[in-house]
């Protein structure tokens, strides 16, 4: 990658991993409107950051610590509209609604959501985004050991609650 | 719960989006990120959808000072255990009295218009009396709330020393979501944590001040029962990200980490190499 001009490394970057950062933020965020301003700002971000960028597995788990980074300043308030991606602001509001209107009701999505955020980061990298302990330190910005130890922690906690929603589903008041 | 079983079960709640974007979106994308640059952004968020708003009082509680937020209302023969207090179109929530039961925390939620269930979950000491989490149905459930911290957007005079300026939450006065939020309290012996310290050596846990990560079990242990510890287990890592729980490892072994879960317990993570 060194010594690549940089419009084409960028673009190089930029194909191979759009719709893996597009569904990162997709899974994360309501409003497909919102999501195309977070993915042209982590893609600023590279452009302008080109040179930190790292190469091989490492390259998807940066530009993933930038979106969450920047999905956290959005929602803070702090996100901008873009001028840049109208066409693709468009096409993410016709086809991008979320799908789900109801929320699921499942022992195991009850779990999830009863965990801390964190928790609920560090296995949806896991599992929805399938990133070893490694990339996963880079997304978080923590040691593979952290990673590890912190995984282990959420897995713990999700099994707990996942067993105790499994067994009081008679008293579920929220249906 | 085995590893496998908890990553498939979290894999299959993850949200499903169909869409697809043309080539041409994509390319008119990374073109104006190259070109434009910077020059390209404005700087005003879009107005966010339209929300549903809460009929609210108009006679909501401003609550200058603790003591005012315990003053009974008609009709209510408890104090309240949380203090509503009107900052622009948001409400600061803080908790008055750590000691009340979740009901009591959700009906004052209610008696807001605000659809927000407390749990109070057994946590380690230093988490005992803050709101730990919340969750909902959607991210937009969540998404309207903020945490404050202790001493952030205190009434008056009141700094992160007063009891009654601790952990907060920051909730839009037309929230419309439901949600649940977490609360922590002291753990009864046995019971499992909800939320622990990253490290059992964090402040205000067992270990505190203990500095045990690259020395040898057998100088670690004996440090380890210098402090109110019942119970010593060891965790192993056997494959990535999945760990065994022994009873004993061999003194030679390195500790790489520990963690409380419960009273008087704490576990060393250890390995035969150090981290």
């Amino acid at each position: 990658m060194v010594g690549a001009r940089p419009r084409e490394r960028f673009e190089e970057l930029f194909d191979a991993h759009r719709d893996a950062v597009f569904g990162y933020l997709r899974r994360r965020m309501d409003s497909g409107d919102d999501a195309a301003d977070v993915l042209a700002d982590t893609f600023l971000v590279a452009w302008r950051r080109l040179d930190d960028v790292p190469d091989g597995p490492q390259t998807r788990a940066w530009l993933y610590g930038v979106a969450r980074r920047v999905l956290a300043n959005h929602r803070r308030g702090e996100g901008r509209r873009h001028a840049l991606g109208e066409k693709l602001r468009l096409e993410f509001s016709q086809h991008a609604e979320p799908d789900a209107t109801l929320p699921d009701d499942s022992a195991a999505a009850r779990a999830f959501r009863a965990l801390p955020e964190a928790d609920r980061e560090l296995l949806s990298l896991v599992a929805w985004e399938e990133l070893d302990s490694a990339q996963i330190g880079t997304v978080l910005g923590i040691s593979r050991n952290a990673v590890r130890i912190r995984l282990h922690r959420a897995r713990k906690r999700f099994a707990k609650l996942h067993a105790g929603f499994s067994t009081s589903e008679v008293s579920y008041e929220d249906a | 719960m085995k590893t496998p079983e908890i990553d498939a079960a979290v894999r299959a709640l993850a949200p499903q989006h169909t869409s697809t974007i043309s080539n041409a979106a994509w390319a008119e994308l990374a073109d104006a990120v190259v070109s434009a640059d910077a020059a390209a952004v404005r700087t005003a968020r879009a107005p966010r959808r339209p929300r549903m708003l809460i009929a609210l009082a108009a006679s909501l509680l401003i609550v200058g000072l603790v003591g005012a937020a315990l003053v009974s209302r008609p009709g209510q023969n408890q104090p309240q255990a949380l203090s509503f207090t009107e900052r622009g179109d948001k409400i600061i929530v803080r908790v008055v009295d750590f000691e009340a039961d979740a009901a009591r925390y959700t009906a004052d939620f209610q008696r807001m218009g605000l659809d927000i269930k407390v749990n109070v979950v057994p946590v380690s000491p230093p988490f005992v009396g803050q709101l730990s989490s919340f969750s909902g149905r959607t991210e937009q459930d969540t998404s309207q709330f903020r945490l404050l911290a202790p001493g952030e957007a205190c009434n008056g005079t009141l700094t992160a020393a007063d009891p009654g300026c601790q952990d907060g939450l920051e909730v839009p006065k037309n929230y419309n979501g439901k949600s649940t939020i977490e609360f922590g309290r002291t753990a009864k012996p046995g019971e499992q944590y909800y939320h622990t310290s990253l490290s059992a050596t964090d402040k205000g846990e067992l270990l505190e001040g203990l500095n045990l990560d690259g020395l040898k079990v057998g100088d670690a242990v004996p440090l380890v029962k210098t402090r109110a510890v019942q119970q010593i287990g060891y965790l192993v890592e056997t494959a990535p990200s999945s760990f065994d729980d022994r009873q004993s490892v061999p003194a030679d072994w390195y500790v790489h980490g520990t963690q409380t879960l419960r009273q008087g317990e704490v576990s060393l993570f250890v390995g035969p190499r150090p981290s």
